[in-house]
């Protein structure tokens, strides 16, 4: 009862406790973009909410977090701890002190529900990295590592953007079946990011014509990929080749600006393995990186 | 009951309670960085202000803050008046040049 009744008393008097925050350098939203209880059971050993999905709620990027337990959070809390305190202490009755204090002391470290608010402020649609960002690093918190001021942080892509994704050229010691399973395993991963829209190869060569696809299966240069980008009305077109020498799978991937006919971002490494896995084991970091744009 | 009693103490001091968490859309993979947060008065007294593009220059996967078994052990023995919070981040994953 008294750790109940101290948490609300708490909070009834400030705007909350365990206040804490998080923030990004970049122009915040004027209000906030989603305010939500998370709920808890049995100390917050179950937590009934799971992990907030920051992406899903600021698709375009989020700048602050603040999370707190408010005064309506500590009544929520207090309400189940009041039934817990009656119940104990009927339980306790006629069986000594001993049983009394335990019940005590049960009723005050064991709280029921444990709630807390969660606010999200996304990141201003047309703003930029804020004054701050361009300050030395000496406020850095322990375990900052870079040393020198942080370097652009990546631009998540505005919603719904269309990416087109060509089949993997086969290169030397990769036959082109194993090629195209890449080309479906990256597709995969890319779908993965809720941000874009992909257009996967047996997608365009369904919106493509016969000879817009006999165009395709000859091109490589950008001015004809960005042909094809512009036909299917994509506005970045990811293609590449992987080939293998001597033990190291050699995977290069670009992702290109149609319209601008440039390319945007690009991957090109050395995996040091006999087998293809190594590729499907990088997926996750090659999308991360062509889904990356510079601000 | 003494069995649930050791699976509830083992869920405390192993996962951590009070757990609020939070995920970015970036892959995991990149440094940890933990830190406690100072409370009293059972969080009545104490805030934090986390800068994540200073603990995470290169962007973060996940974040959040969780009650560890010492933040425990230390608000029981204090009775709440010293009541810490661990924060916990996630890097992601850096590109690779």
């Amino acid at each position: 009862m008294s750790r109940a009744a101290a948490l609300l008393v708490c909070c009834s008097l400030l705007s909350g406790c365990y206040n804490i925050r998080f923030h990004r350098r970049v122009e915040s939203e004027p209000a906030p973009t989603s305010t939500r209880w998370h709920h808890a059971m049995v100390n917050g050993v179950a937590d009934l909410s799971g992990p907030v999905k920051v992406n899903t709620i600021c698709p375009d990027g989020f700048a602050v977090v603040e999370n707190r337990v408010t005064f309506l959070n500590g009544l929520a809390n207090f309400g189940p701890q009041l039934v817990l305190g009656s119940v104990l202490a009927s339980a306790a009755k006629g069986a000594g002190t001993g049983a009394a204090a335990g019940a005590l002391v049960a009723q005050s470290w064991l709280q029921i529900y444990t709630p807390s608010t969660v606010q999200v402020t996304c990141e201003k649609a047309a703003g930029g990295r804020a004054p701050e960002a361009a300050k030395p690093e000496a406020g850095a918190a322990p375990g900052a590592t870079a040393k020198a001021g942080p370097p652009p942080s990546p631009a998540p892509k505005k919603r719904g953007m269309k990416i087109a994704v060509t089949k993997l050229v086969a290169k030397t010691g990769v036959d082109q079946a194993t090629a195209d399973l890449f080309t479906d395993a990256l597709v995969g991963e890319l779908r993965k990011s809720p941000d874009v829209v992909i257009v996967s190869p047996s997608d365009i060569a369904s919106l493509l014509g016969f000879d817009k696809q006999k165009q395709l299966l000859g091109c490589s240069e950008a001015s004809c990929l960005a042909e094809i980008g512009g036909a299917l009305g994509a506005e970045r077109l990811i293609s590449g080749n992987v080939g293998r020498v001597g033990n190291s799978l050699m995977v290069y991937l670009s992702s290109m600006d149609p319209v601008a006919a440039r390319t945007v971002t690009s991957v090109s490494e050395r995996l040091k393995s006999s087998s293809d896995e190594a590729f499907l084991d990088s997926l996750p970091r090659f999308a991360f990186q062509l889904l990356k744009e510079p601000k | 009951m003494n069995l649930r009693c050791a699976s509830l103490l083992a869920a405390l001091a192993l996962g951590g309670c009070f757990r609020t968490s939070y995920q970015t859309a970036l892959p995991p993979g990149g440094p940890s960085h933990h830190e406690t947060v100072r409370y009293a008065l059972w969080g009545l007294a104490g805030s934090k202000d986390v800068d994540l593009d200073a603990v995470c220059p290169k962007g973060v996967h996940s974040f959040g803050t969780y009650a560890s078994f010492g933040d425990l052990v230390l608000t029981g023995i204090t009775l709440g008046i010293y009541s810490p919070r661990t924060v916990e981040v996630d890097c992601a994953l850096e590109p690779q040049p």
